[in-house]
């Protein structure tokens, strides 16, 4: 099957990312396939590229790297939820006349309206909040 | 037939009430996170569903030091693998929190 | 009821933009032309107020937004008839074209919905 997952939970506040990454590695494993981990609310907060953990903790920020690397899932950032909480990538800081960005790919940001497409497009969309 | 998910505990919020609230009696419930500390409260409505159809992440349940208290409750620990053949044999999957 | 997105919205107004971002996921799904049933559930139905203005400093008023799900063809706003009796309130109290539904009707919905996004 054709999976999705919609996290909305903040890392380090919220074990939802470590559900969503616990998730796709074994959906991966049974042979199935994961298209997009879709970012809204405080979620998008796990694409910060600055993000650094003490090194005995796990970073999610790697590990979601990881996963895109492995299985070339997209890793998808809702460009509002993302922007009003001081996410921003190289060509929305100029936009908006900020000297730093601060997130990179993998991720990218994109509306509201991939999720709806991910919906419709994919067998399952799995959320994982808090 | 649906696989509701639970991940808060039905001592704290609207979550794990609205979830028994939207399952029609075919559907299953699979507590998550910390969903499994509903296993310390054997009154709780949700334990009514037994074993076939109430759920409990294992990891979950063992990292919080449940594992004893679960075993003697009406309910089924599964694996991560078992959450995910779930999703894909029930039509939808709906997440409470 | 084929092809629908049921839209749960559970937060109350002003608490952070929990409630606003829910709506927003309603408007767009609701531009994209797929009928969206929204279903106003637990404190959702706070969002109903029809007094309600903006919050502290600078905390937008979300009322506009439901007034605009008319316009995208979102005509009934569901509401579970217990969530409502608790807090008080009956339709007459609430503004929009709302339907309360006794507990089978609430779980007919999950149902019958193709698509189901719970905020």
């Amino acid at each position: 099957m054709n999976y999705a997952l919609l996290v909305m939970g903040a890392p380090y506040s919220s074990q939802a990312p470590h559900s969503a990454l616990r998730f796709a590695r074994t959906l991966l494993a049974q042979g199935h396939t994961l298209e997009s981990v879709f970012f809204y609310r405080d979620g998008v907060h796990n694409a910060s590229s600055l993000m650094t953990p003490p090194q005995d903790e796990a970073n999610l920020l790697e590990l979601w790297r990881s996963l895109h690397q492995a299985c070339g899932v997209k890793l998808d950032v809702c460009i509002a939820a993302a922007l009003r909480r001081g996410l921003l990538d190289k060509a929305e800081a100029a936009r908006h006349g900020q000297s730093h960005h601060n997130v990179s790919p993998p991720f990218e940001l994109t509306g509201l309206g991939q999720l709806l497409e991910l919906q419709q497009r994919c067998d399952r969309v799995i959320t994982f909040a808090a | 037939m649906i696989l509701h998910v639970l991940n808060c505990p039905p001592s704290s919020g609207q979550a794990a009430a609205q979830a028994l609230s939207a399952m029609a009696p075919g559907d299953v419930l699979l507590l998550i996170e910390d969903g499994v500390y509903a296993v310390l409260d054997a009154e709780w409505e949700g334990h009514r569903l037994g074993p076939e159809k109430l759920y409990a992440l294992e990891d979950d349940v063992h990292a919080r030091g449940l594992m004893s208290i679960a075993n003697a409750q009406k309910v089924a620990l599964v694996g991560m693998e078992t959450f995910v053949a779930l999703t894909a044999q029930t039509r939808q999957t709906i997440s409470w929190y | 009821m084929n092809n629908t997105l049921l839209v749960v919205i559970r937060s109350a107004p002003h608490q952070g933009v929990r409630l606003r971002e829910s709506l927003d996921a309603l408007l767009v799904a609701a531009a994209f032309g797929k009928p969206v049933v929204p279903l106003f559930m637990g404190q959702g139905i706070l969002a109903l107020l029809p007094e309600q203005s903006q919050g502290a400093p600078g905390q937008k008023a979300t009322l506009p937004i439901i007034h605009m799900l008319e316009m995208y063809d979102v005509e009934t706003l569901y509401l579970p008839i217990d969530d409502a009796a608790v807090r008080g309130l009956d339709d007459s109290q609430l503004t929009g074209n709302t339907k309360q539904l006794d507990p089978n009707e609430v779980q007919a919905l999950f149902q019958g919905a193709e698509h189901i996004l719970v905020f």
